[in-house]
């Protein structure tokens, strides 16, 4: 262990530097030789040569040397990230353990983030500047850089874009990493070697809980983005779903072994198209009979009588389900087992490992059906007629009209279609969680942080939330210095990344503006 | 229908219906002042009568906050639980300002002070969500206060070095009287009490100048602010003082008044949906509605409990008893959570509506106008030169 410390440190310490330097002074050498349209900016090259020779050394010079197309924003976000970590390796090591950057984090970040917010948008506006999103620059920036983000914007207020917020993102993510590595040596987050494999395991738990959460915030944001109406009855539904599979599956088994005489029990797979079918039916008749009258004018102050007529729906469905199934945790059979090939034999298991990360196999199966579902969601929008009309009226309800699509019943069928979606994600996942009538409460939290991230009406906005709300959350229970804290206060991650979303950007990173 | 159309033609040449109203008012405080009294009452339906004023209260500053201000906040449960886990942990801990060289030792402290300083730390926190929700609207609201009370919670269970996690917090108790019996007719006079203050309190903002900005803001927020309400202003103003009243209510009702410890179960989501439900069912826009409407839900839903039906003329059910009894167990908050939908599609203004307005002799106004309007012969004619 010493010798690889004190290694690990020279590399950073000598090599890293070194390699940046390299890159920074080699990289800009490629724009010689490459036609007037080829021209990159001087300054990526710049930051892609520092970024890829701090983190992969030659290797990383050599790729964008010889291959400048790789220079996306993707490698060199995926740069950062690995800069990030490696130098929070040296900060463990380097800084003492009881520097007081807790303090500055937990009071002075939030502070100067505050004092920013409030008075740069304004000095924005006074000059008349662009400041779409000089808020939530502002704030990020006041997190990573303190008082010197007055220094950057204040003088010339400039013109703020995605860079400048992912560049201040990533460096508070840095600083609380850093943070985290410097009060807590021996984490599994940060003490080597097991650090990489453990992030990695993480994140990919992250990713793949995270295709399942989008499933179900998919079907939240298609009711918005066609009525407006945000249904806070959609953890519920996810909940009954997961019940109608559960029935189905224990009567369908029951009944083929009595018939054949066989111990049979039916695959959980089939309980989704048919909690589906009842869902869509159930949602189908609720938005007829309790939203219909909205678009119709017959109710007063809409947005409020939307929200407190789904939430009575899903009061109403939680109690009849507490009353029907008890508040028991039930639970259905595995999708699948997996055969694992040995040398000496053949192991049957429940996890896909690739080399030392391990994947549930039914998480894995359930991730498949969300991104299968997803994907047939955005094809059926995008190709068929009826998803066209859907998109139109979302668009523009009058237009639509004119143009022959029926609004009255596009409204039916987007709730039909979202309560379908929750309803599937609920027949997906009760193989793999115990399922009580209260567990829709917490998953719907989530799938609101997620359509909000997003950004509310956005289909690719609700995957890629719900992918990162995965990686947030398996990462903040898995890195808590305290594990059952951690375990307790996984919602809690999301729930604060939810809040500031709401008050620094309520767009999301996908949404349109809000009405 | 006759004899009630007779009756109303009587009242209204009377006494008038808003004297009558009066009337029934205070014949309604004199009943819930006699009412542990009456010996044959067991102490507890007294109990069931306390929370029933602890959730009026709820229930009516949340009509306050949502039905007359229109903010649709989910966090009101919250802000009762800051209330009495600030009080708790006064009350248990003292607090030390390092910063200013303050100490305050848990014992110089008594029961009264620390629901002070519980009211205190709720209307703080009120205040600053107050003005962090100033930028939202509608259900970008709603969704945030729930974010918030979830949070909330989370921290109340799982940080339980300090707040006693899943088996709740104990309060100082505010009274000390050792006689059961007593100390219910005592508890029983205080949660009234308060309900009372509570209502005249709301009642006070509700039809103060400050009442009709809230209901301009409530309508149209960018109107009522092009006409000079100030929304900032009175957007966190409602939000501190409802927080203030629950804050309060929440600390007094947790110190060993009607509940001898606040748990963080009490702060779920599938509670403030009951909140809500009784507002909504008695009247959203209607504070003693609302406060009516929680009382009544709740008493009807302890009733229900055990659903007894003596049958007529000796008849006998299979097992040879002469009545059926059913316990409904949660399918009476399914049945409660129908009433609440469809009470929200055909009777927005709540159950109790028509009642009300009865009283105030609202409707009477109403017909006057349209009537009037219909037998202006010249009204249909400026419609139509409107419409053109």
């Amino acid at each position: 262990m010493v010798i690889e410390d004190t290694l690990f440190i020279l590399w950073l310490m000598v090599a890293g530097p070194l390699w940046a330097t390299v890159g920074l002074l080699v990289l800009p050498g490629v724009n010689q030789g490459r036609g007037e349209k080829e021209q990159i900016p001087a300054t990526t090259l710049k930051i892609a040569g520092l970024i890829g020779g701090f983190a992969l050394g030659p290797i990383g010079v050599g790729i964008f040397y010889f291959e400048p197309t790789l220079i996306r924003r993707t490698s060199l976000t995926l740069g950062v990230v690995l800069t990030v970590f490696l130098t929070s390796q040296v900060l463990v090591r380097v800084i003492d353990p009881n520097f007081p950057s807790a303090l500055w984090l937990l009071l002075a970040g939030p502070l100067w983030a505050a004092l920013a917010a409030y008075f740069i948008p304004r000095h924005y506006r006074d000059l008349e500047a662009d400041d779409q999103n000089a808020l939530t620059a502002a704030a990020l920036g006041g997190f990573a850089v303190g008082p010197l983000i007055f220094g950057l914007m204040w003088k010339t207020t400039p013109k703020i874009n995605r860079d400048w917020m992912v560049t201040f993102g990533a460096l508070g993510a840095w600083q609380i990493y850093a943070l985290f590595a410097i009060q807590n040596p021996t984490n599994p987050c940060v003490a080597l070697p097991f650090a990489a494999t453990y992030l990695t395991q993480q994140t990919a738990n992250g990713v793949v809980i995270g295709c399942i959460y989008s499933l179900m915030a998919v079907g939240l944001t298609l009711i918005y983005s066609v009525q407006g109406v945000v249904s806070f009855a959609h953890g519920q539904l996810y909940m009954v779903g997961g019940y109608f599979s559960f029935y189905f599956l224990e009567h369908a088994s029951y009944h083929l072994s009595e018939l054949t005489g066989a111990d049979i029990s039916v695959n959980p797979i089939w309980g989704i198209p048919v909690a589906a079918f009842i869902v869509f039916i159930m949602g189908a008749v609720f938005e007829r009979v309790f939203l219909k009258p909205m678009h119709e004018g017959l109710i007063e102050r809409v947005s409020e009588y939307a929200i407190l007529i789904t939430f009575g729906f899903g009061f109403f469905l939680e109690y009849t389900t507490l009353a029907v199934a008890g508040p028991f945790p039930q639970k259905t059979d595995r999708f699948i087992q997996i055969r694992r090939f040995t040398l000496d034999r053949t192991q049957i298991t429940d996890d896909f490992a690739f080399g030392p990360i391990h994947i549930i196999g039914d998480r894995a199966f359930a991730m498949v059906v969300g991104i299968v579902l997803i994907f047939a969601l955005l094809y059926f929008l995008q190709r068929s007629w009826t998803g066209r009309a859907l998109r139109a009226t979302s668009q523009d309800r009058q237009a639509a009209a004119v143009t022959g699509i029926n609004p009255t019943n596009m409204n039916t069928l987007s709730f039909a279609m979202g309560s379908m979606l929750a309803a599937m994600s609920g027949a997906a996942l009760i193989p793999i969680f115990n399922w009580v009538p209260w567990v829709g409460a917490e998953m719907v939290g989530r799938s609101y942080v997620i359509v909000v991230l997003g950004g509310l009406g956005s289909v690719p906005g609700a995957l890629a939330g719900g992918i990162i709300v995965g990686i947030v959350e398996a990462l903040g229970a898995g890195c808590h210095p305290d594990p059952s804290r951690g375990a307790a206060y996984k919602e809690a991650f999301a729930l604060v990344i939810f809040a500031l979303v709401l008050l620094l950007k309520p767009t999301g990173l996908f949404g349109r503006e809000q009405h | 229908m006759v004899v009630f159309r007779r009756f109303e033609s009587a009242i209204d040449q009377g006494i008038g219906r808003r004297k009558l109203g009066y009337l029934v008012i205070v014949l309604v405080v004199l009943f819930f002042l006699w009412f542990p009294n009456d010996t044959s009452q067991s102490n507890y339906t007294k109990t069931v009568f306390i929370s029933g004023f602890f959730y009026a209260i709820m229930s009516s500053s949340w009509a306050l906050l949502a039905g007359i201000a229109g903010q649709f906040s989910f966090g009101h449960m919250a802000f009762m639980g800051i209330g009495a886990y600030a009080a708790g942990l006064i009350a248990r801990d003292g607090i030390t300002f390092a910063l200013l060289g303050v100490s305050i030792s848990p014992e110089s402290i008594s029961a009264f002070g620390s629901i002070i300083i519980g009211t205190i730390a709720a209307g703080a926190v009120g205040l600053v969500i107050g003005w962090l929700l100033l930028r939202l609207r509608a259900a970008y609201l709603a969704l945030f206060t729930i974010a918030f009370s979830e949070l909330f919670r989370i921290m109340m269970l799982t940080e339980y070095d300090y707040t006693g996690g899943s088996n709740g917090l104990s309060l100082r108790p505010l009274l000390q009287i050792a006689d059961v019996d007593a100390a219910r007719q005592v508890e029983y006079y205080l949660m009234f009490g308060l309900l009372v203050v509570c209502l005249l309190a709301l009642y006070w903002v509700a039809n103060s100048p400050i009442g009709l900005f809230l209901r301009a803001m409530r309508e149209d927020e960018d109107a009522a602010s092009a006409l000079g309400v100030n929304v900032v202003r009175y957007k966190i103003l409602v939000f501190v003082f409802t927080s203030m009243i629950v804050g309060f209510a929440g600390a007094i009702f947790y110190s060993d008044v009607g509940s001898e410890r606040i748990i963080p179960e009490q702060l779920e989501i599938l509670q403030m949906s009951l909140i809500i439900a009784y507002a909504v069912i008695g009247g959203m826009e209607s504070l003693i509605g609302a406060a009516a409407g929680a009382f009544i839900s709740r008493y009807l839903l302890e009733a229900m409990r055990q659903v007894v039906i003596t049958l007529p003329f000796g008849m006998t059910t299979y097992d040879g008893s002469d009545a059926f009894v059913w316990e409904p167990g949660f399918w009476r908050f399914a049945l409660f959570g129908v009433v609440m939908v469809f009470t929200l599609r055909y009777m927005r203004n709540g159950l109790l509506y028509p009642i009300i307005t009865w009283f105030s002799g609202r409707d009477i106004v109403m017909k006057e106008t349209v009537s009037r309007r219909e037998s202006d012969d010249n009204h249909a004619a400026r419609i139509e030169a409107d419409d053109e």
